[in-house]
């Protein structure tokens, strides 16, 4: 009986402050240590504390301190951690005197995180808000899911960058780093097939370029090799024809065309030098180009290749621990 | 279980082998003709107009017209073997006759048989004679022209077909003496400007 007097003075005291300030409409919300399945008590509690502070940042709702409703919980004898029914949680927010509550459990089957929370409303027992996440990832993401989940259950939209925040992600990294596209990789690839780094990188005009141009000299190049071979067959059975006869006109006859053979063939042999050169020249500088230009920069903008020491951090998610990895770009 | 090992091997070995083979094969047909096209230059061979009966090409050997000539002049045959080489005036005018005479390399080279070319045959047929001296390795010719239109002929042609024997191997040469001469219908020598030569390299 006494217990319960201090109790409703202590409520009264909780609801004077909130009266005296301004008849703040919002309504009144506790929040109750979310449950943790597969996941540690301190890390459900750690995640709880952050969802409470986001909640309040929210500023939808009137959020009974985490500190107040220990006291008040305490002194009825409470404990929270063993508050997981319904009815439990009812009771504790007719103590509180709290118009809504607010429990859930975050629970971990493999890589996956689920976190199931609702609000509802302590007078009727009835859910007002139901919310639920299924979260693949580190620890580490859970907290801007709880984050953007405060901000839904109090009926608001969450914040643009918290959003984006949730798209970027935690990243998991593996002990081996995804391979990147790098500018070395572009220029072996010119390398081996002009234009190809090009492609590699995903410079298709320059990647078309390239490669046509290199088919068309080549095409040059065979054209004339084939007039010199031509040439170079004529001028051998023509002069066959010289060494053979005994006639003078003859012998003037077959000397001229052997002669006209072999400028053919001096000709072609100098087009086609003239157009390896070229293609050399064009193979060249498309390997300088896939090595300057590199790959092209993702969608934040930041540069896909690098040529620093590919040395970083990274989170193994198997063991939990922080680790320090070398990473062989392997490019795509 | 020794035998069961070794046979295993055996087969890895040999399907290691088949593949590297396999993807040998497939390299060299990828790089064989890409090598061909790089390392195939277009090459110009250098002009070599070096046939006897050629007037311009006898001038940069040397031998003005008129002349005499052997054709073909250069021989690369098997010890023992026989050659057929002509004797050619070229570019000569109106000759009736002709005295030939040729030193050969005895000890390498025997005459086997002599025939008369067409360039002083006619309805009658050309006065031909030869002497073939082996001791001293000197055949002399003699013709004469004896055509019914004309008295002379003049151009190029062919005057003697000779037939040679290879006794041994080594290299040597046929040439025309200095006592070779060409005359006229009235037995007047006409001027020689160049006395061609054979060489014979019997292997």
């Amino acid at each position: 009986m006494n217990s319960r007097k201090f109790l409703v003075h202590k409520a009264l005291f909780l609801a004077l402050p909130l009266a005296i300030i301004g008849q703040d409409s919002r309504e009144t919300v506790a929040i109750l240590d979310f449950e943790g399945r597969g996941i540690s008590q301190l890390e459900a509690q750690t995640l709880t504390d952050r969802f409470r502070t986001a909640v309040g940042s929210a500023g939808a709702l009137r959020l009974v301190e985490r500190q107040m409703m220990q006291e008040v919980l305490q002194e009825q004898g409470f404990q929270q951690t063993g508050c997981t029914s319904d009815e439990c949680a009812v009771e504790v927010g007719q103590l509180l005197g709290v118009q809504n509550m607010i429990g859930g459990a975050i629970g971990r089957v493999g890589r996956t995180f689920t976190i199931d929370m609702r609000m509802f409303s302590v007078q009727t027992g009835e859910n007002i808000r139901t919310k639920n996440v299924s979260y693949a990832g580190a620890v580490d993401g859970l907290i801007t899911e709880i984050e953007i989940l405060a901000y839904e259950i109090s009926g608001l939209k969450a914040p643009a960058p918290l959003i984006a925040k949730r798209k970027a992600g935690v990243p998991v990294q593996p002990i081996v780093q995804a391979p990147r596209k790098t500018r070395l990789g572009a220029m072996l690839r010119s390398m081996f097939i002009p234009g190809m780094g090009q492609f590699y990188s995903e410079r298709r005009f320059w990647g078309y370029t390239w490669l046509l141009s290199e088919l068309a000299l080549a095409g040059g190049i065979y054209t004339f090799g084939t007039q010199w071979q031509t040439s170079y067959d004529s001028y051998n059975s023509t002069i066959e024809l010289y060494n053979n006869e005994t006639d003078p006109d003859m012998i003037r006859g077959y000397k001229e065309k052997a002669q006209g053979h072999h400028a053919d063939m001096d000709a072609a042999a100098t087009q086609a030098e003239t157009l390896a050169y070229a293609a050399a020249a064009v193979w060249a500088v498309n390997v300088i180009h896939a090595l300057i230009t590199g790959p092209k920069k993702d969608e934040d903008g930041e540069e896909t290749s690098s040529l620093s020491l590919p040395v970083g951090l990274a989170f193994d998610p198997n063991t939990r621990t922080t680790m320090m990895q070398l990473s062989i770009p392997l490019g795509r | 279980m020794l035998y069961a090992i070794r046979y295993i091997l055996h087969v890895l070995r040999h399907t290691i082998d088949l593949n590297r083979r396999r993807i040998t094969s497939n390299v060299q047909r990828i790089t064989l003709p890409v090598l061909m096209i790089l390392l195939v230059s277009c090459e110009v061979p250098t002009e070599v107009y070096d046939n006897p009966l050629d007037e311009e090409a006898a001038e940069e050997e040397g031998i003005d017209t008129p002349a005499l000539v052997f054709f073909p002049d250069k021989f690369e045959v098997t010890a023992g073997s026989s050659i057929s080489v002509q004797l050619y005036a070229l570019e000569v005018t109106e000759v009736a006759g002709a005295h030939i005479q040729l030193a050969y390399d005895k000890s390498l080279v025997s005459v086997n048989l002599i025939n008369a070319g067409d360039f002083f045959s006619s309805s009658s047929g050309p006065v031909f004679v030869y002497v073939d001296d082996p001791e001293s390795g000197i055949l002399d010719i003699y013709t004469s022209f004896l055509g019914s239109d004309s008295a002379t002929v003049s151009g190029t042609g062919n005057i003697a077909t000779l037939v040679l024997g290879t006794t041994t191997s080594g290299e040597s040469t046929i040439s025309y003496t200095d006592q070779s001469e060409l005359v006229d219908r009235h037995d007047n020598p006409l001027e020689l400007k160049g006395l061609g030569q054979g060489e014979i390299n019997a292997q």
